[in-house]
């Protein structure tokens, strides 16, 4: 039962435990992403609950600027960022376009022309040496198209990647031009927590679900367009259509390696809850 | 070899901005010969009922069909 919950102004009673469909709902965050985005399953919810909770105790949720669980089956449903689930640009709503696939596990670009806008522009809320996004994959496939990204024109500013291309590695740059190469390397599968990172000026960090690989290349500014996901957003054009079921993506400043490893294992514990990890 | 459906410039501007299902928006990118393309996910996925609201029932059922051609990434 919820009591006297306005979502229109995202506020949230002062209130130790909400009961939901017998579900308690102790943290207010939680309960207004659980409200806005209508789940109405008591697992997805106590799921949520749990998650934010772990974010908050492991000092990570401060650092997200958009949360995207993928949870309730439905693309209305995904639309929404836990962070700030409310149903504006401002709070980074989703909004898909062309083909997508929504289902319990997630949602999937159909590798043609689908793609979804985060609203989320990188000069306006990331800092140049502290950025992060998370990518929790759940495909396997050397199909190619870049899983996320945006740039400005002639790719002077870049925030890209692609989890495994057509010749079986990775590919991605934070925050930097085409002026020198895309770190890359070796991928075996593409089915995995991805994650990129920076923490500084002069490296970016790639994380595979655990494994840290660290390259050394220099920082050199923030894209000014938004972030796409399921695609690359080229100057305002959505470029290099992805393939790869996103059950879970995160954006948000540069994450410790103590940090990386806290929001995996939240992550994980959170899809295998929802019986879709992988 | 996936099979997309072609469209013309101005009837993809008509698309632009409209939903297909309420939620989800049309934005038909182009393939790399320069054709506006439309995926048969979302083609499909129109009723006779939202062609009509949205004004292309005239030539919705005549799109070409062609093999997609992807813009594919430069390795720079």
């Amino acid at each position: 039962m919820l009591y006297g919950y306005g979502i229109l102004n995202n506020h949230v009673p002062t209130l130790k435990a909400t009961a939901m469909g017998g579900v308690s709902i102790t943290d207010t965050d939680a309960l207004a992403f659980i409200s806005a985005a209508s789940i109405t399953n008591n697992t997805q919810k106590s799921a949520i609950n749990t998650f934010v909770l772990d974010l908050k105790s492991a000092s990570i949720w401060t650092k997200m600027k958009a949360i995207y669980p993928f949870v309730g089956g439905t693309a209305s449903q995904h639309r929404f960022n836990l962070k700030d689930p409310r149903t504006l640009d401002a709070a980074y709503y989703l909004n898909f376009y062309n083909g997508w696939t929504h289902s319990s596990t997630g949602a999937i670009p159909n590798g043609t022309d689908g793609y979804a806008d985060t609203k989320l522009i990188p000069s306006s809320i990331l800092s140049q040496d502290s950025t992060h996004i998370s990518y929790y994959s759940r495909t396997n496939n050397t199909t190619g198209g870049l899983d996320f990204g945006a740039s400005n024109l002639n790719n002077a500013s870049q925030l890209q990647a692609e989890i495994k291309g057509t010749d079986g590695t990775t590919f991605f740059r934070v925050n930097r031009s085409v002026g020198t190469s895309g770190s890359s390397t070796s991928m075996t599968t593409s089915s995995l927590f991805y994650m990129i990172n920076r923490m500084s000026s002069s490296q970016e960090i790639l994380f595979r679900n655990t494994t840290k690989n660290t390259f050394n290349y220099n920082s050199t500014g923030l894209t000014a367009k938004s972030l796409y996901l399921g695609a690359f957003n080229y100057n305002g054009t959505a470029l290099y259509f992805g393939s790869k079921e996103n059950a879970f993506t995160t954006i948000g400043d540069g994450l410790s390696d103590t940090e990386a490893s806290n929001l995996y294992t939240a992550i994980q514990k959170f899809n295998t809850t929802l019986s879709r990890n992988i | 070899m996936i099979k997309v459906k072609e469209l013309t410039e101005a009837q993809k501007n008509v698309l632009v901005g409209q939903t297909y299902d309420g939620v989800q928006f049309m934005d038909p990118p182009q393939d790399v010969n320069g054709k506006w393309i439309l995926s048969l996910e979302v083609y499909n996925a129109i009723t006779l009922v939202r062609a009509n609201e949205i004004g292309v029932i005239s030539w919705w059922f005549t799109l070409p069909e062609i093999d997609y051609n992807p813009i594919v990434r430069e390795e720079i």
